[in-house]
């Protein structure tokens, strides 16, 4: 309430009428407006908007929007679908390419030197990395003779013939098979259709 | 729609049942027009709204409370979206009237009641649509959702005392635009 004028203030009114007054405040208001004309003109005029806000009816929808909201839902679902198909197999893609790069450095004679570096932290982490690449080395040496093998066996004839097979062939099928898989992605993204146009 | 029928349905829904979903959707749409089109002052745009509200809240479903009624929470997320659609398109929005929004000729008033009516919801909704976004949004969640002030500041995510004002102000605001029409 409203000290120096006695009165009490509209925020409190409308608290008042919105019912989120405590007891006590509930009791305090309710003395006042008994014997105040002003707070009481003031009440009546709040309680006017309340009033005619509950007036106000309901418009009606007049097409049934759940057939275009179900279709939407159906459109994301098979998107999603896809999108999941293309994560794997961009994961099995970049994986592969991952698996190539340091055989593929080791081959263009990256390491050499980098081992030849002088300060001892450089020749710390020179050797570091020559441990990690031999370690790359030896499984894309056991990788190239399986798949050697398994193209022999499957096709019994040297069709990728050896010491020929260079790693550059699988990162650019692995490259291949991304560049396919999002051109299906976006091809399908129904994402587009649902911009508004406001 | 009872309550344990409607909890069976959405119950269907977060396991991704579709077509039960369309029968909620049937039930809600009309009040969830009818928040967004308060909220935004254009009948079309309040359908596209309304067919987002409904996408938004089948992606949100796994969060909704079985326990609380389905109503109140798809309206709120949709008076919520409107908002922040209000807030982003901070174009010279011109609300834009519409003949569907009229009451056509009935008996229960006679032609010169549904007149009368029909200008008492005009002058109202005119009235409405000059608040600023966030006092409009404060009367919506009140006045035609029953939030409380607690409910509302956590439904628009602004501390209480913030919440209040707005919608003080933009009862008084309202009043004042409601008295000069009426002068």
């Amino acid at each position: 309430m409203n000290k120096e004028s006695s009165h009490i203030s509209t925020d409190r009114l409308q608290t008042y009428l919105d019912q989120e007054l405590d007891q006590t405040g509930v009791q305090e208001v309710e003395l006042h407006l008994n014997q105040c004309p002003s707070c009481q003109a003031e009440l009546s005029r709040l309680e006017g908007v309340f009033t005619r806000l509950e007036r106000l009816p309901a418009l009606k929808l007049d097409k049934d929007i759940s057939s275009s909201v179900l279709a939407k839902l159906r459109e994301e679902s098979k998107f999603s679908v896809g999108i999941t198909w293309t994560l794997a197999l961009e994961a099995l893609g970049a994986g592969t390419v991952i698996g190539l790069l340091i055989p593929a450095f080791r081959a263009a004679s990256w390491l050499p030197q980098m081992v030849n570096a002088q300060t001892e932290i450089q020749a710390g982490i020179n050797i570091f990395l020559a441990q990690l690449a031999s370690s790359w080395l030896v499984w894309w040496a056991g990788l190239r003779l399986n798949i050697e093998q398994t193209t022999k066996s499957l096709f019994s004839t040297h069709y990728f013939p050896s010491g020929e097979f260079s790693p550059w062939i699988l990162i650019l099928a692995a490259a291949g098979i991304g560049l396919l898989a999002n051109y299906i992605l976006l091809r399908s993204n129904p994402i587009r259709s649902r911009n508004h146009k406001h | 729609m009872a309550v344990s029928g409607e909890q069976a349905l959405i119950k269907k829904v977060k396991k991704g049942d579709l077509d039960s979903y369309g029968a909620i959707i049937q039930d809600y749409q009309s009040s969830v027009f009818n928040v967004c089109y308060r909220v935004l002052g254009n009948r079309q745009e309040a359908e596209d709204l309304t067919q987002e509200a409904f996408l938004r809240a089948y992606h949100r479903i796994s969060s909704f409370d079985l326990n609380r009624p389905f109503g109140p929470w798809m309206r709120t997320l949709a008076a919520n979206l409107c908002y922040n659609h209000l807030k982003k398109a901070r174009l010279n929005r011109v609300p834009l009237e519409d003949e569907r929004d009229s009451i056509k000729d009935d008996p229960k008033y006679g032609p010169e009641g549904v007149l009368e009516i029909n200008q008492e919801h005009k002058i109202l909704y005119q009235a409405i649509w000059k608040l600023p976004e966030v006092q409009r949004i404060a009367l919506e969640l009140r006045h035609f959702q029953g939030l409380s002030y607690q409910e509302m500041a956590e439904a628009l995510k602004l501390p209480i005392n913030t919440v209040r004002s707005h919608l003080y102000r933009g009862r008084q605001k309202l009043a004042e635009l409601l008295e000069v029409e009426n002068e």
